[in-house]
């Protein structure tokens, strides 16, 4: 009778396993001397729902939050606007620098590509959005990706 | 006094079960109509709930009730008898030449009541002199709630709402509009909302009914859930009501054989809910845990804890559906068992959204800053994202192949394709009435959907798409 119960319990245990989840958030900061203001486009409209009006000087905004099941990589912010065709990310004095999309192929020699380290829409491993993990147990992982503008990005954009 | 016409109608008192198993035993004598609040006081605040301060917290409070006198409740549980009751209202011996009577203008039920009212000193509870205030009201209003992904407040369907005019107590459950409306009283009446249906309830916390003193008036009770605790309650109650009422495209209901129990908790968690079982041995413990707030303390939206709420419910179906064995269900491997309340959670929330004027809700061109499958239906899902929880019943159902489109990794912002999905045509009921039971993991899946597959699938088609998990 006692190891039929200890089978019973097992069994129960192995049935009650509790779910595995993430936590993420993603941030765009800005790391220049320079207010922010990013426009998406896509067909020569501007996509109001994702225009950031403006990143004050040495901040980051929550661009994409995410909770849910599952331990293991989070969907994105960049999946947002994988199908955009570009973005106008705007400086003061009315310096700004142009980031195509993933499937643009434009005439403007000083476009920043995707794929390029500096490019907001993603594309490289290194030098521009990267990925950090907060903390992790054994059924949670709680990661953060962000993008940081330099001052480096407003002398490229103003030197354009 | 043996000449008098007056005899207890009525008994009040109060029970005090052991334990939650004994609660669960009272509660399921769905004549009583138990409060946790003494009936003979006014209350000064309401609140959401009320532990009387000689009951250690965690153990069931004193439950009152008024009965009728000859009720044969259960006697095996606790209770004392607080006094007997004499309710002309209720009282049906009044001989019909006595009602009639008028008396400065009342009824002589009416009569004797205020005079009992002013004797006792709540003359709050007197009937007014004019004619309009003398005919019955009928305690009513409507409920709702703010859905955050709306933006709007919506109906509140399934809910239980109670009007208790001292120790006499009217019910009615709110309607598709939000509306109930109780029999009626012809003095102020108090008014409660308790989230709590036929075959489930929610709690406020591990224990403890989820519910709302509402105010004593004579006027409609209009409850708008703007924000806070009670919001949060609501969103459970929301999924859980569609799940064991609404519509859910013939999936199977939870019903088991006892009420499924919700600890909705006001605070975070590391996970937005999970399920422990179908078990109720004791009665103590809830099936099932969900949280308002996640590990970063972020409250989840509306819909996410919709969708939460389905999913841990439909773990308890799939138990259910496993021959209701633990022993099949614990053999069920994980894979199998979080993508499939995976797939009927975003099924059932993108019904509900979409009836709610959010036509695309669920599709792959969805997006929303939310837990998954709701944002882009899943359709971005890679083995990296996560092995267990996958989108593969997802893909089994819907009519898009995301290989088609790209996606950035989280890991790496590199692009990717999305999975290869041909596969249209499988339907979440059937798939639960036909074959889920002979299913425990990727193998045994291919199998019986090869064997159960619809019209214009192929067994090459399932190969490709299986393949990719």
């Amino acid at each position: 009778m006692k190891y039929i119960i200890i089978l019973a319990l097992a069994v129960v245990l192995a049935a009650c396993k509790g779910e595995s989840s993430y936590s993420t958030n993603n941030f765009i900061c800005n790391r220049s001397n320079h207010l922010v203001k990013i426009s998406y486009y896509k067909g020569g409209i501007i996509i109001n729902d994702l225009t950031i009006d403006s990143i004050s000087i040495s901040s980051c905004n929550l661009v994409y939050e995410s909770n849910g099941f599952g331990k293991g990589n989070a969907p994105n912010y960049l999946n947002n606007t994988i199908n955009l065709d570009s973005a106008i990310v705007l400086f003061e004095n009315n310096i700004y620098a142009v980031h195509y999309g993933y499937n643009t192929i434009g005439s403007n020699a000083k476009a920043i590509a995707f794929g390029n380290p500096r490019n907001i829409f993603g594309g490289s491993a290194k030098g521009g959005w990267e990925t950090s993990v907060v903390s992790e147990t054994k059924n949670h992982i709680e990661t953060e990706l962000k993008y940081a503008f330099t001052e480096q990005d407003y002398l490229d954009a103003k030197n354009k | 006094l043996d000449d008098s016409p007056v005899r207890p109608t009525h008994l009040y008192l109060r029970f005090q079960p052991k334990d939650w198993a004994e609660y669960d035993l009272l509660k399921s004598d769905t004549t009583l109509k138990l409060y946790q609040i003494p009936l003979d006081y006014e209350i000064e605040t309401y609140g959401n709930t009320y532990q009387d301060p000689t009951i250690p917290q965690g153990n069931p409070t004193w439950q009152y009730v008024a009965i009728k006198y000859d009720y044969n409740f259960n006697k095996n549980i606790k209770y004392e008898i607080l006094a007997e009751l004499y309710l002309p209202e209720s009282d049906n011996s009044i001989d019909q030449s006595v009602s009639n009577l008028r008396i400065n203008g009342k009824g002589f039920v009416d009569a004797l009541v205020d005079e009992a009212m002013i004797l006792t000193k709540n003359y709050d509870d007197t009937l007014q002199t004019n004619s309009a205030n003398r005919s019955a009201f009928n305690p009513n209003g409507t409920v709702r709630v703010y859905d955050t992904r709306l933006g709007k407040m919506i109906p509140l369907q399934g809910v239980r709402m109670r009007a208790r005019r001292w120790f006499d107590v009217n019910e009615a459950v709110t309607d598709q509009n939000g509306w109930y409306q109780t029999s009626g009283f012809k003095r102020p009446a108090n008014y409660s909302l308790v989230f709590e249906a036929g075959s489930f309830d929610i709690r406020s916390g591990t224990f403890g009914q989820a519910m709302i003193d509402g105010p004593k008036q004579s006027s409609s009770w209009n409850v708008d859930l703007w924000d806070g605790v009670n919001r949060f309650y609501a969103h459970v109650f929301r999924g859980a009501w569609r799940y064991h009422y609404g519509d859910v495209g013939g999936l199977t209901r939870p019903f088991l054989g006892f009420k499924l129990k919700y600890a909705a908790y006001d605070k975070s968690g590391s996970a937005q809910g999970f399920n422990i079982g179908n078990w109720s041995i004791f009665s103590i413990n809830p099936n099932i845990f969900i949280y308002r707030f996640s590990s970063g303390n972020s409250e989840y939206a509306s819909d996410e804890i919709f969708s939460t709420a389905c999913h841990e419910t439909c773990h308890t179906t799939h138990w259910k559906t496993m021959n209701a064995g633990p022993i099949q269900f614990s053999q069920v491997n994980e894979f199998i068992r979080e993508s499939w309340p995976v797939a009927v959670e975003w099924y059932i929330t993108s019904l509900e959204y979409r009836s709610k004027g959010i036509t695309n809700y669920g599709s792959e061109n969805y997006q929303i800053s939310a837990s998954y499958p709701l944002d882009r239906s899943y359709q971005y899902w890679q083995k990296s994202n996560s092995p267990n929880y996958t989108s593969i019943f997802i893909d089994l159902i819907d009519g898009y192949n995301q290989s088609q489109q790209t996606y950035i990794n989280s890991s790496t912002f590199l692009p990717y394709t999305g999975i290869n999905d041909p596969i249209f045509g499988y339907n979440l009921a059937t798939i639960e009435s036909n074959f889920l039971k002979h299913v425990y993991g990727l193998t045994s899946l291919r199998d019986q959907l090869k064997k159960n597959k619809p019209t214009g699938v192929t067994d090459t088609q399932i190969d490709a798409l299986i393949s990719n998990f």
